[in-house]
């Protein structure tokens, strides 16, 4: 099995600083970036593959949808447990952390700005499926 | 006899000093424990009425210089003064029986014919009894000026107004702060419960109305805010509190309120309000918006720091931390104009 790295943030620089983190902690090379939730259902919409994996590293706080609109947008499609979700926000609201810990798809709440120890930590959560890195996991990224 | 147990202070006014051994022997036989001062002027009378403060005087009834009637006004005058009575009896001669009713007119408390001194100490007895009492009485008095006017006060000092009505005859009593709090002069108007519900704010009378009459009906006491408009047209906000008295037949007899003018409570607590809201705002502009920019801040600088050729490019990451700087400026700005506008 696959999997895609997603990355949703309405700022343009926040969106480049985790691209380039994300990278350069190969949790991905190829991390598709997003700066909104519409545009990222619209992708899935067009391109989902109910075999591969999706981690989703995403804002809180966006204008139009902000990211518990699109959690629970994701909900309405019937989307399988293949999409996981990393909060990423620079809110140190513990209601916003509460709040996160509703949500099933949410595996990891990540306070901004994040950096290399921190992809490493999500990749070590057993929630996290096919992540490479991972030396149990078999099925690596070539 | 407890009247003479006490040490008793006799100013006699007799100018023969026969008289006062006489007056003084008969003091002592009958067991008196006395001190006593002597005088025969007008000058000195009045010194030891200030000075010795006597508890009775007995006071003969012509000297060469001063007389009894003239010491009974200058007496008078001092118990005025002093606001006490003080017993004054005539020890004399013989006199007139008109004489003796003149006197006792005037205020003594009774005469002594000095070949009759063994009646003296019964006299003195029941004179200072009569002025123990009358003491009292002026006390209980005095106490009740006193709280009267200390419930005035306080009616003033915290805006509070109280009513009553007589269930029996209907008839209804202000007080003076009641009066105060509608906008009115005290008693300028007739009070009666159809004014005191049309002073009501029109929006809470009817509330107002049933909770009154529940509580008359079977209740004891109530406690409730309403809005009132005063005849100066203000809205003042009260807190009142209602008490009924029954009879053991359960019967209203009497129902007493107190209203407190909270209007100044009310618009502190609303500024507060405001205020907590505003700060609120602004605790939220912490945790959300100046975070924001910083963290962006804190990711470009630490790729600077591991700053690598075949990385992202430098002078797009420091133009990156600039804008976000700039960005961090304006929104610190707006916490500072919000922080001023609490302070207002």
């Amino acid at each position: 099995m696959n999997y895609t790295v997603m990355i949703i943030d309405d700022d343009p620089i926040t969106l480049f600083l985790q691209k380039v983190i994300i990278e350069k902690s190969d949790f991905s090379l190829t991390p598709i970036a997003f700066l909104n939730g519409y545009e990222t259902l619209e992708y899935l919409r067009l391109h989902y593959d109910k075999n591969m994996s999706y981690i989703i590293f995403l804002d809180i706080n966006m204008p139009g949808m902000n990211g518990w609109q699109f959690i629970e947008g994701l909900d309405k499609y019937n989307y399988e447990k293949n999409i996981t979700i990393v909060i990423v926000s620079s809110s140190i609201d513990m209601a916003d952390y509460a709040k996160a810990n509703t949500y099933k798809r949410v595996i990891a709440y990540l306070e901004k700005p994040i950096d290399i120890d921190m992809i490493n930590r999500v990749k070590k959560n057993p929630l996290v499926r096919h992540i490479p890195g991972d030396k149990e996991d078999s099925s690596r990224q070539s | 006899m407890k009247v003479m147990e006490r040490h008793l202070k006799v100013l006699i006014l007799e100018d023969c000093q026969d008289d006062v051994d006489l007056i003084e022997r008969e003091l002592k036989r009958g067991n008196i424990n006395f001190a006593s001062r002597v005088v025969n002027k007008k000058n000195d009378f009045e010194d030891a009425l200030k000075v010795f403060e006597p508890d009775i005087i007995l006071s003969d009834h012509s000297m060469p210089m001063f007389n009894s009637i003239e010491a009974l006004r200058l007496c008078k005058e001092y118990q005025n003064d002093k606001n006490i009575c003080l017993p004054f009896i005539l020890v004399t001669g013989a006199v007139s029986e008109e004489f003796a009713v003149l006197c006792i007119k005037a205020g003594a408390d009774d005469y002594i014919l000095k070949d009759r001194l063994k009646r003296l100490p019964a006299s003195i007895e029941s004179a200072l009894e009569k002025a123990r009492v009358e003491n009292e009485r002026r006390k209980a008095l005095n106490d009740l000026i006193s709280n009267e006017a200390l419930m005035k006060e306080t009616e003033y000092l915290a805006k509070l107004g109280s009513w009553q009505a007589d269930m029996i005859t209907g008839k209804v009593m202000w007080s003076e702060g009641t009066y105060r709090l509608f906008g009115y002069e005290p008693f300028e108007v007739e009070p009666s419960l159809e004014k005191y519900l049309s002073i009501i704010h029109p929006d809470d009378v009817v509330a107002l109305k049933i909770q009154l009459d529940a509580m008359i009906h079977s209740g004891d006491s109530l406690e409730h805010e309403f809005r009132i408009i005063d005849r100066q047209n203000n809205i003042r906000h009260v807190n009142s509190k209602v008490v009924v008295h029954r009879n053991a037949a359960g019967m209203a007899l009497r129902v007493i309120g107190f209203n407190i003018d909270i209007s100044e409570l009310k618009k502190q607590t609303r500024e507060i309000e405001s205020q907590n809201k505003r700060l609120k705002e602004i605790a939220w502009m912490q945790s959300h918006e100046v975070r924001g920019p910083l963290a962006r801040m804190m990711g470009l600088i630490s790729l600077v720091t591991d700053f690598k050729q075949n990385g992202p490019n430098l002078k797009e990451l420091l133009d990156n931390v600039v804008i976000s700087a700039k960005e961090l400026d304006v929104i610190i700005r707006n916490i500072v104009r919000k922080t001023e506008q609490i302070e207002k």
